[in-house]
């Protein structure tokens, strides 16, 4: 059997395991990052769970007051929706009531 | 400018380019229509700066018969108005345009008309769209969005995006929604187009998409689609449809449109409009051509009261009933419009509260949706 060719065999064999080793490397980096990605969501979600029930019980002073007198413009005839804020409407408006819905 | 035509398909590219031409404009020129003869092909003009619509006759090789025969190059502009009548009553089916200066001889058969024309170089010049493509769709299905969405937009222009009929293509699908705040309907097709062609959210004038789903063709033919420098083009057959875009921001919509609901029932169309026409007879004079639905399992009557005229009682009864009974009123307009854009035979009521938007869904078309926001009114 020719020595050089088993050596070289070896040889390449080690520059690949070498780059195995380095893609690990990398798969273990980005694992790290996605476990940490996750752990914030989940931390962010419940957060925004609790500050949901919140809302839906009991509002807050601030946004009881501003959907009351966002709901009371919009009972005096009044657009309060993107399109146009504050314009007088002429019947319900869709994007009035969904910006109403979102709010409440 | 010299050419002999056959009547039929002279007037006919009239009749198509006179969508185009205004009835009231401050530019007179705007009343005519623009005639140039080049090469071996006639063009046909007209444009209210709104929309354009470019039609030219050109001899097909299978048809041995000559239908346009130029004889010498040129343009010329001639009223509009008094060209189609003319053209329409003309006794021989082939027709001779001589343009010597400022006069246009018109003869046909014992017929000579001598009418003053207009300065080509003053008509304005239809905005330049390459042609690269876009996206192409089947005629008739084109002509089916329009249809479905156009109605639905607002008719004031207080608002003015919402006087137009969103485009918008995403992933091979386009699709088409107008609004006008109280109702919302929306359409997709499929579309082939071309890789990596991307359209941005455009909003064209509902007005513009009417008058050309009045001249696309009601087959299967494959018409070119492409928006460019702020118009919208349409290429089929030997006709060129252009509009402008209304600038501004769409509002978003996706978030409207109820996924869940309380009731559910699915109606005949054609009962359901018709008994809906019947109760809106008394409506007309209400505030909002109010009817009320009283949705029941065992009964659904369909009400509409007048004080001074009297009131209206419809039963009708449904194909399938599911969920709650529910009560809602609305504009019979929209519920009229709705059921008479709604291609299949059955129609689905999809309904969550008696404030809350209700959707129409034609039984058996995923893609087409009409909503209507119900109007609040005590005791229902
Ligand atoms: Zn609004």
């Amino acid at each position: 059997m020719d020595k050089q060719f088993v050596f070289r065999e070896v040889e390449h064999l080690q520059d690949r395991i070498g780059e195995f080793y380095e893609e690990l490397g990398a798969i273990k980096v980005q694992l790290q990052e996605l476990i940490e990605e996750n752990q914030r969501l989940f931390l962010e979600n419940e957060h925004l769970r609790e500050r949901a029930k919140f809302y839906t019980e009991e509002q807050t002073p601030v946004q009881g007051e501003a959907l009351k007198y966002l709901s009371s413009l919009y009972d005096d005839g009044f657009h309060i929706c993107n399109l146009n804020y504050g314009a007088m409407r002429d019947g319900d408006c869709l994007f009035c009531l969904q910006n109403l819905q979102s709010r409440s | 400018m010299r050419f002999v035509v056959r009547k039929a398909d002279f007037l006919q590219g009239l009749q198509q380019v006179a969508r185009a031409i205004p009835t009231r404009t401050p530019k007179p020129i705007l009343y005519g229509v623009l005639l140039t003869a080049q090469s071996d092909q006639l063009y046909i003009t007209g444009y209210d700066l709104e929309i354009g619509i470019q039609m030219h006759i050109e001899n097909s090789d299978d048809n041995e018969q000559n239908i346009i025969q130029i004889e010498q190059e040129g343009s010329v502009v001639l009223q509009a108005r008094y060209l189609i009548d003319i053209v329409r009553k003309l006794p021989h089916s082939l027709i001779r345009v001589d343009s010597q200066q400022s006069t246009v001889t018109i003869q046909s058969g014992t017929a000579n008309y001598q009418l003053n024309g207009m300065d080509y170089r003053e008509y304005p010049d239809l905005p330049i769209v390459h042609d690269e493509r876009g996206f192409a769709v089947m005629a008739s299905t084109l002509k089916g969005l329009i249809e479905h969405s156009a109605f639905a937009v607002a008719s004031s222009e207080i608002r003015p995006t919402l006087t137009g009929v969103l485009w918008n293509y995403a992933d091979g699908k386009l699709t088409l929604t107008g609004t006008d705040s109280h109702r919302l309907s929306t359409q997709s097709t499929q579309v082939e187009s071309h890789q990596d062609y991307a359209l941005m959210d455009s909003i064209i004038p509902g007005k513009s998409l009417m008058e050309l789903s009045r001249i696309l063709p009601d087959t299967d033919q494959l018409v070119d689609i492409l928006i460019e420098n702020n118009q919208l083009l349409v290429t089929f057959l030997n006709t060129r449809f252009l509009s402008r875009l209304i600038e501004g921001k769409f509002p978003d919509t996706t978030r409207i449109i109820p996924s869940t609901f309380r009731t559910n029932i699915v109606f005949s169309t054609k009962d359901l409009h018709d008994s809906v026409e019947r109760a809106a007879l008394l409506a007309r004079d209400t505030d909002n051509n109010i009817v009320r639905f009283q949705f029941r399992r065992n009964n659904i009557e369909i009400l509409s009261h007048s004080p001074e005229i009297g009131k209206v009682v419809e039963s009708i009864d449904p194909i399938t009933f599911e969920g709650e009974d529910m009560m809602i009123a609305c504009n019979a307009k929209f519920m009229i419009d709705a059921l008479r854009q709604t291609p299949t035979d059955q129609v689905r009521i999809e309904l969550t509260g008696s404030g809350s938007p209700f959707v129409l869904r034609p039984v058996g078309l995923d893609d087409l949706l009409h909503l209507i926001l119900p109007v609040r009114i005590a005791n229902i």
